[in-house]
């Protein structure tokens, strides 16, 4: 029940983000029903409570992890079966930053990025293949699936890391997170080419407005082609100028009739 | 009483950037497409998200860095024109333009309101050491609201100024930008394309030796 009840906290992890210590409340607020039932005394508690309100910060996902080897260690203090007091601490500093990293790189940098993938092929494919009355299964399709491995892991990592404590550290480096992370990648790069091919084959193989003046007609899907590449060459640029250099690359072939 | 309706919905999606949750019901192909839907024009939200989503994917709440708002960006815009000018695919690209200013606006008023959570954190410590263990749960839930309510006056303001510009706009485009605005349309989910596979460029494909 209490395990239940600490996982709808931590969806309050950010909920007083600040740029002094970041997470610092919020990762308090999960704790705190917790420290509440270990430390009765109302002074004792004032120092434990104290004690997390230090710097503290990681990937949200990624912080059932930390959450429950901390609630452990009080567990192990309250009980006297441990005596380093450091050890909350030095568990929340010594592992954010790691669990952070494979967060970051599996949920932000590849799961979500593959999902979007897949909402925006379908986004494509609904429009060759399905009526335009099936374009909301995209983004439910997006969330859904999104959701079904964020919260599945969440939930999951706050139970096992309850059970098992500091041995998760082993679990999680055995779970080959990158290994799975790369496959994603490539399957989403598929996605990708897929969608980029009947993106090109629905808009692309129509001839250009006022062929007439250049005496040809040609599929804009040259056009297309060219810029994408342009694109990928100046990946680094900010999306927001490649946006309004867009426009203005439009407005000259509008205006040169092409 | 529609301006108040979307404004709130908008802050609530906005607050699962980092607020609350991170279900990515934020994210411009799920928030485009809802204000389509809600407004009768799915195509044109899912149409402006998709672009959106492509071309910022690399936008994301990371450490201290506060993330450009790509949600005021497609909700704002998508409203608008599903507003005055439903259907139209130069309007909603004008839209969008229009909107990336006010996103970048919405991002300075969202710095400021994590500064004065500052101000809270230290409100919640000081109620700690006087034994007002309260304040964790108080301080939570108004770091919180106060972030609703600030996203959602900003979410008016802008649906209410921005939309008034771009109206005015509109009217305004010349011959020539119209056809720009027509070509952008296809033109921009193409760009990002190109972003999304500058994101490939340094994938480990199995036989293939790729620089990493």
């Amino acid at each position: 029940m209490i395990k239940n009840f600490v996982f709808l906290r931590t969806f309050f992890l950010q909920a007083l983000w600040n740029f002094e210590r970041l997470q610092n409340i919020g990762f308090l607020y999960i704790l705190y029903p917790v420290l509440k039932g270990l430390y009765p005394d109302k002074e004792k508690r004032k120092e434990v409570l104290l004690r997390h309100l230090g710097f503290f910060n990681t990937n949200p996902y990624m912080v059932n992890i930390i959450v429950a080897m901390v609630i452990n260690s009080e567990t192990k203090i309250a009980a006297g079966k441990e005596q380093n007091l450091k050890k909350p601490d030095m568990i929340k500093s010594l592992m954010a930053g790691p669990v952070a990293a494979l967060g970051d790189s599996f949920f932000w940098g590849t799961w979500r990025p593959f999902v979007s993938f897949i909402a925006i092929l379908t986004v494509i494919l609904s429009m060759n293949m399905l009526s335009l009355n099936y374009l909301w299964i995209a983004p439910v399709l997006f969330i859904v699936l999104y959701n079904i491995v964020h919260l599945s892991f969440r939930y999951w990592s706050l139970i096992v890391s309850f059970r098992i404590d500091e041995k998760m550290i082993r679990l999680i480096s055995k779970l080959e997170i990158k290994y799975v992370g790369d496959i994603f990648r490539i399957i989403g790069l598929i996605v990708v080419i897929l969608s980029i091919f009947f993106y090109f084959k629905i808009f692309g193989m129509v001839p250009a407005l006022e062929p007439e003046r250049f005496g040809f007609s040609y599929p804009d899907a040259v056009v297309f082609g060219v810029i994408m590449i342009v694109s990928f060459f100046l990946g680094r640029i900010k999306p927001v100028v490649m946006f309004y250099l867009a426009i203005i690359f439009s407005f000259i072939l509008g205006y040169l009739g092409l | 009483m529609d301006i108040i309706i979307f404004s709130l919905v908008g802050a609530v999606l906005s607050a699962d950037i980092t607020m609350f949750g991170q279900f990515m019901i934020s994210r411009p192909i799920f928030c485009g497409p809802l204000f389509g839907y809600i407004l009768g024009d799915i195509h044109t939200g899912l149409w402006l998200g998709m672009i959106v989503e492509m071309m910022w994917i690399n936008e994301i709440p990371m450490g201290v860095a506060v993330p450009l708002d790509l949600t005021v960006m497609t909700s704002t815009s998508v409203i608008w024109v599903c507003h005055f000018f439903k259907g139209s695919q130069e309007a909603a690209i004008l839209a969008l333009a229009v909107a990336i200013p006010f996103a970048y606006l919405y991002k300075e008023v969202d710095v400021a309101g994590r500064k004065f959570n500052t101000y809270v954190m230290h409100w919640v410590e000081a109620g700690i050491k006087d034994g007002k263990e309260n304040r964790i749960s108080m301080g939570i839930y108004a770091g919180l609201f106060l972030y609703i309510v600030r996203a959602a006056l900003m979410y008016f303001v802008i649906i209410l100024i921005g939309g008034l510009l771009f109206k005015q706009l509109f009217s305004y485009v010349p011959v020539q930008l119209y056809v720009a605005l027509k070509k952008a349309w296809y033109y921009l989910p193409v760009l990002g394309f190109g972003a999304v596979l500058y994101n490939f460029r340094s994938i480990n494909i199995p036989f293939i030796k790729t620089n990493n």
